[in-house]
């Protein structure tokens, strides 16, 4: 039953085996769909730029954002990208022009002098930061920060189109072009370039791409050529070193890995990718959203990018591969894989065996033997290559497959061939070649390599049952068993009977009865799984040298995702446990210990011990869900860790700008940390964690958020730092950013130090201050007291010098006669004396019982409030007199002096009334009194009399109309007077001054008065002259004055007028007394004449003993004349400012003015004048004036 | 669109004519009213040809530089008129873009001037459905007799100039369009 020969049916399929990398293809970018790729590049950040026809791309592996001119850019179809050293992207547009984008803001970039107006198609920056812009058809531009310098065909370029620029690494900056290469001095001289084509072996003119091969080589793609290397060593063109020929057309870009795998674009077939020396096409077939490729990028993870005109595909290295059915595999249902050294796959399923092979395309294509087999029942449990000519394939139910691989012939070897049993659950081989086969229900067998010859084992030989699941053999080439029931067991081939398993159950204290797998890491450690524990590990090295038999479980509590995985194996010193979920790597000695991998969203299933490890260290499972090949070994790209950033800061939730300052007050202590990282291959397995150093002493939990934020920072320094892990857990470099925050003033030490010294400084001097005040004022009050001392001595002196007075007082007071009484301030009487007491009768306590105790009640004078009032007001003595009616009824007059006293502040003390009996000068003073009533009443008696006797005015005025007297007594009776007479048609007036005034003036005009009456009415004498003679002659006779003895010079003054009203004439004469005249002049001007009277006063006699004859003057009045005729008395009234006398100028003058009157108003304006004049002084004589007119 | 490419092209006859003012016959202008534009369309269900001898063809001597315009609409063939018509109204939208142009210049430094077969490749701009894509073909000059004979082949991949074949079809048109265009230049009168 040749089964496995009957058919063998090849298949062909070439499927894309993708060598373990993936392609993720996105189509949709910037919400367009198939927008194609011109040009990529990468910033700082990690963030990809993609050039479109419709704009630039910002792409960060999850969201793409499409930036058109709207944003800035100077147009949208971009046909070459390039990040400087500044990290600013340089965007170089189809029409010549160039944008430039720095932190995600576009701007046009304009130049002086101007790009060509032809595609910008290349970039290149120097060392110097000089940027070269190579053009389609323009030539070459070279930007050195301020201005272009150009170069063409016209100054050295072989060509105007600059596809590339790649510096050679040592001297020349290599352009191509259509024509070839140029080679340009870029350090040097730039006009000096160099030309090579065809001519110096240059494949093919036109060259597409350069690009350094990381050894010091320069890769050159060209158009129709394929690939050369020029060899700088040897300086040659060294043609293709991959393939033969070159059939795929125009290469459009390469670029290299840092493990030194090339990759080829071409214009439209796909992608050409360069391993180890092996070759692999990716086209649309097999991953690729189109053949049509413009350009590759490996970013900073390793990871390439494929920009084609269907948008973008990211080629990234991932860890594990599946092949299944759609790969052309039989059956997704693997139950064991096995890898040749040539790198062919056996992978057995109930469908039957596939042989995958690769082909030269890095392809594989795939047989499916032993068909029939799977068709009989048989399922294939697991593979050997016990030597290179030979397979076995292990079976349950039908032994071994023997294969001979060359001519594919084969035979059986069963339980009748001497196996154990035909149900194979797993071979190995021992050190020495032979094959050990572990049974399900016969135990363990071996089959020598050489002979053929096969030994059994079973429980007789030590094993703890016969349902072996695994046999292994480790490094130190032991055999282990993983036996159901006996536990780990390991082969003592040393016994003499041949060799012989022992548990070691009991020695390493393992609970469980069953294992079902074993492996071994590097380090030495049998690892195996449990059926109740978990995973053991054990390591008999150590055993041996400590002699402790330790073992470590591991299992769902310390991490496992599954505590009995089905299959167990080693990569290095990693072990890998599969399971449903993925897959649990365990290192020793790496943080984190166990790392978890996630191959697929739906269950693994892997089979039992389903597993092989290939030379290259792949480790391969069937599973149920088809063939794994895992990659537990770290490639170089493993190591690239996903660098986190800083996105922003807010500041009391407020945006800051963390490029502008990092120092902060202590209000600003609210800070929120914004932060990303870009991870392209799987952004969504990005994880961060974060920590405030200077607050924090571990980083914080690990989180998917973007966003940490600390409230109430105290002050100090900080230094927040973010770092992001991949999915496979590996944390990237951190970013910092380090700020400060001030500390407020009263936090810092300087500051409390201050304060105190501060404190003890004011305390201090405080304390000085106040001792020095009350220095001070103790100075002061002994100097008060020194004072006040003095003053007391010195009022001790005045005190005793008062009480002497007092003494004295005390004594005139008690032995005066007068009455003397002192009272308080109050006025209560404090003290009488002796002869108060002896005057009244009474004593001081009788004196306030019978009248009071003040002297308001005491006193006899009604008005005594009034006077000890004026005296305490106006402090000093008042006097008065009070009538003090005795008990014996009599009447005593007092005369009192009321004295306050006061005291230094002027406060009435005391007041002392010293009283002096005066009844006798009261009598006196009204005797006096009463006579003196006698006297005025008499004349007053005779003041009528005079009255009486003067002449009638009334009649004056009758006889002469223009005419007024003025008569002012100066005492009761006058001494001046005025007579009158009416002779005929005449009227005569008088107006005499007798000598003195008041009553000896009166007797005086009584005598004139009678005389003149004689002489005019009895002896009708009527010239006024005679009239004065006779005058005379009466007085002196009256006087009797011709007795020498009575020669007194009593006399008179007298003037004489005599008036014809009719006739207008007038006779003046005049003892002492002129006549005024005030009439008109001949200029016309008023005058006042004076007709002066004869000096000799009525009452003179001549010496001879006659009399005077006096003058009689005569005259004929105008109508415009006025007369006055007048006593002294009016002139010599003192008055005015000075208190002086009117005088005489002064009348004449008042008489200037009023002469024109009428009478009466000159009379009244006279009266008034005298009285101005007068004011407040006495009349000092009697005045009479007479005027008229005639 | 498509006036604007007749207008280009006619600057460039302008230009080309002017050059040719100053210049001796000899090494001058070379041109072609009719030569023959054919594509071809080879997809697992169908194979589609049509042609074209409407092409205009210009060749500077002088200055290597070329250029050719095609009326789309002047190619016959298909293998139905449905077909033809789907060519013109859906796929290259004639009525946008009614005329197809390539021009710019010969790679190698070769004289026309001299009689020879030349195998060279041209690089220049292809305008076709209102996409330009730079392209470089190869191609077979012979100068003879005072002729130039060109013969030039170009595949053109119709996602890059936008021409969008629905995936009902994708069985019976070919993402790549095979081109060749033969022309007999003659010197400019």
């Amino acid at each position: 039953m040749n089964f496995f020969l009957r058919t063998l049916v090849v298949l062909l399929f070439s499927f894309q085996f993708l060598n373990s990398q993936s392609f993720k293809n996105f189509s949709s970018l910037g919400g367009k769909k198939d927008l194609g790729v011109t040009s990529v590049a990468q910033n700082k950040e990690g963030v990809l730029w993609l050039g479109t026809k419709e704009g630039l791309i910002r792409f960060d592996g999850k969201t793409s954002l499409l930036l058109k001119t709207e944003d800035g850019l100077s147009a949208n179809e971009i046909s070459s990208l390039f990040i400087d050293s500044k990290n600013v992207l340089w965007v170089g547009h189809r029409n010549g022009k160039i944008s430039l984008v720095k932190k995600n803001k576009a701007d046009s970039f304009l130049l002086n002098p101007k790009m060509p107006e032809n595609a910008v198609i290349s970039f290149f920056e120097d060392k110097n930061a000089n940027i070269f812009i190579g053009t389609n058809g323009g030539g070459l531009a070279i930007y050195n920060g301020t201005g272009l310098e150009k170069f063409s065909t016209e100054n050295g370029l072989a060509d105007d189109i600059v596809y590339t620029m790649a510096w050679d690494e040592k001297k020349y900056l290599w352009i191509g072009t259509d024509a070839g290469i140029n080679e340009m001095d870029i350090y040097g001289n730039k006009t000096k370039i160099a030309h090579i084509s065809t001519k110096d072996g240059l494949p093919d003119n036109i060259v597409r791409c350069i690009k350094s091969d990381g050894k010091g080589n320069l890769i050159i793609a060209m158009q129709d050529s394929g690939l050369c290397y020029y060899d700088n060593a040897n300086q040659k063109f060294v043609k293709n070193p991959f393939l033969s020929s070159w059939n795929l057309g125009a290469i459009t870009d390469v670029v290299t890995k840092k493990d030194g795998s090339l990759l080829i674009s071409s214009e439209n077939k796909g992608m050409l990718f360069i391993s180890n020396h092996k070759l692999k096409l990716f086209d649309a077939a097999n991953g690729l959203p189109s053949n049509n490729i413009s350009k590759l990028f490996i970013d900073k993870e390793e990871n390439l990018w494929v920009g084609t005109i269907r948008g973008i595909s990211l080629q990234f290295a991932q860890r594990h591969t599946v092949m299944n059915m759609q790969m052309g595999l039989p059956s997704d249902k693997i139950t064991s894989v096995l890898v040749d050294q040539d790198e062919t796959v056996w992978a057995s399923s109930e469908k039957g065996l596939g042989e995958m092979m690769l082909n030269e395309t890095g392809n594989y294509e795939i047989k499916i033997l032993l068909k029939d087999l799977a068709k009989e029942g048989a399922q294939v449990s697991c593979m050997l290559r016990p030597d290179r000519n030979r397979m076995f394939i292990g079976t349950y139910g039908k032994g071994i497959a023997v294969v001979e691989t060359e001519t594919g012939s084969s035979k059986m070897l069963t339980t009748k061939n001497g196996l154990a049993n035909d149900n194979i659950s797993f071979m190995c081989l021992d050190g020495d070649g032979n094959t050990w086969v572990s049974t399900i229900g016969g135990g363990i067998s071996v089959i020598d390599n050489k002979t053929g010859s096969i030994k059994n084992y079973t429980e007789d030989d030590g094993l703890g049952s016969n349902y072996v699941y695994q046999v292994f053999c480790d490094s130190k080439k032991r055999i282990w068993a993983a036996v159901d029931g006996g536990c780990l067991e390991l082969f003592d081939p040393d016994n003499k009977s041949g060799g012989k398993f022992t548990s070691l159950k009991e020695k390493l204290k393992i609970q469980s009865k069953t294992i079902y797998s074993i492996a071994e890491d590097s380090n030495g450690n049998i690892w195996c799984v449990t059926s109740d524990e978990g995973v053991i590990k054990y390591n008999p090295s150590t055993e041996l040298k400590t002699g402790a038999t330790g073992i470590k479980i591991y299992n769902t509590k310390n991490g496992l995702r599954d505590a009995t995985p089905p299959i167990i194996c080693s990569s290095g010193n990693k072990i890998l446990l599969v399971h449903n979920k993925g897959i649990d790597v365990i290192e020793e000695g790496h943080q984190p210990e166990i790392t978890y991998f996630d191959l697929s969203e739906n269950d693994l299933e892997p089979n039992l011990n389903a597993m092989y490890t290939d030379l290259n260290g792949y480790s391969w499972f069937g599973t149920n869900n088809g063939v794994i090949k895992f990659r537990a070994f770290n490639i170089p790209s493993d190591s690239i860790t996903p660098a986190a950033y800083l996105t922003n800061l807010k500041v009391q939730y407020v945006n800051f700008n963390m490029d502008s300052a990092n120092e902060f007050s202590w209000k600003q202590n609210n800070m929120i940390f914004e932060f990303d990282a870009t991870w392209l291959k799987a952004p969504d397995k990005i994880k961060f964690r974060y920590m405030l150093a200077g607050l924090e002493k571990d980083w914080q939990q690990i989180t998917v958020s973007h966003i940490a934020t600390y409230n109430n920072i105290p002050p100090g320094e900080y230094s927040f730092k973010v770092e992001a892990c991949n999915e496979e857990g590996n944390w990237g470099k951190a970013s910092e950013y380090k700020f400060f925050i001030a500390t407020p003033i009263w936090f810092k030490w300087w500051f409390w130090v201050l304060v105190i010294v501060g404190l003890v400084v004011g305390i201090y001097s405080l304390v000085k201050y106040r001792l020095k005040a009350l220095q001070k004022q103790n100075l002061i009050l002994e100097q008060k007291v020194e004072e006040r001392t003095a003053e007391i001595v010195e009022q001790t002196k005045v005190i005793e010098e008062k009480n002497k007075s007092l003494e004295q007082l005390s004594l005139v007071a008690s032995k005066t006669d007068n009455v003397v009484l002192i009272m308080d301030a109050n006025g209560k009487i404090e003290f009488i004396n002796q002869s108060f007491i002896k005057l009244n009768g009474i004593t001081l306590e009788e004196l306030v019982k019978e009248r009071g105790e003040t002297i308001f009640e005491v006193s006899n004078h009604p008005q005594i409030r009034e006077l000890v009032a004026e005296a305490v007001r106006d402090k000093k003595s008042v006097n008065y007199e009070s009538l003090n009616i005795l008990k014996s009824g009599y009447k005593v007059w007092e005369s009192s002096t009321l004295t306050p006293t006061f005291n230094e502040k002027g406060e009435l003390r005391k007041m002392i009334i010293i009283d002096t009996d005066v009844t006798e000068r009261k009598r006196q003073e009204e005797i006096i009194v009463q006579k003196n009533r006698d006297i005025t009443d008499s004349i007053q008696y005779a003041q009528k009399i005079q009255k009486a006797i003067l002449p009638d005015l009334d009649q004056v005025k009758k006889d002469i109309p223009h005419s007024f007297i003025l008569y002012l007594i100066k005492d009761i009776v006058s001494g001046d007077f005025y007579w009158y007479a009416r002779k005929g048609d005449f009227s005569i007036i008088a107006c005499v001054d007798c000598t003195g005034h008041g009553v000896p003036g009166a007797f005086m005009s009584m005598i004139g008065y009678n005389i003149l009456n004689q002489v005019v009415n009895e002896k009708n004498i009527t010239e006024p002259a005679r009239i004065l003679t006779e005058l005379n002659k009466g007085v002196i006779e009256s006087l009797n004055k011709k007795n020498p003895q009575n020669a007194a010079k009593d006399g008179m003054d007298a003037a004489i007028c005599k008036v014809n009203v009719q006739t207008h004439q007038v006779e003046y004469s005049a003892a002492m007394r002129p006549l005024w005249i005030v009439k008109k002049s001949a200029g016309g001007e008023y005058e006042l004449n004076e007709i002066k009277a004869d000096k000799v006063p009525i009452g003179t006699i001549n010496d001879d003993g006659s009399y005077h004859n006096f003058t009689n003057h005569s005259l004929i009045a105008e109508a415009d004349h006025s007369f006055y005729t007048f006593t002294d008395g009016y002139a010599d009234q003192f008055g005015g400012d000075k208190g002086k006398k009117l005088t005489t100028g002064r009348f004449k003058e008042a008489v200037m003015k009023i002469h024109t009157e009428p009478a009466e108003i000159q009379r009244q304006k006279l009266l008034d004048l005298h009285f101005q004049w007068k004011g407040e002084q006495e009349q000092v004589d009697d005045i009479l004036v007479v005027g008229f007119k005639a | 669109m498509a006036k604007k490419n007749i207008f280009r092209f006619a600057s460039v006859i302008l230009l080309i004519l002017v050059c040719v003012s100053f210049r001796p016959v000899e090494a001058g202008i070379f041109t072609s009213q009719n030569g023959k534009v054919k594509f071809v369309s080879e997809a697992p269900l169908e194979l589609i040809k049509a042609e074209s001898e409407k092409l205009i063809s210009v060749i500077d001597v002088a200055k290597r530089s070329f250029a050719f315009s095609i009326i789309v609409e002047s190619f016959e063939g298909f293998n139905s008129p449905l077909q033809k018509e789907h060519f013109r109204e859906n796929y290259m939208e004639t009525n946008k873009y009614k005329t197809t142009t390539f021009k710019g210049k010969i790679i190698e430094e070769i004289d026309l001037s001299k009689e020879g077969t030349y195998n060279i490749r041209a690089k220049g701009t292809l305008d076709l459905h209102g996409v330009q894509k730079e392209k470089i073909i190869k191609g077979k000059l012979i100068v003879k007799s005072g002729s130039i004979e060109m013969d030039a082949k170009m595949d053109v991949p119709l996602e890059e100039h936008n021409i969008k074949v629905p995936k009902v079809v994708n069985q019976k048109i070919s993402q790549i369009i095979s081109v060749e265009i033969k022309a007999t230049l003659l010197p400019k009168k």
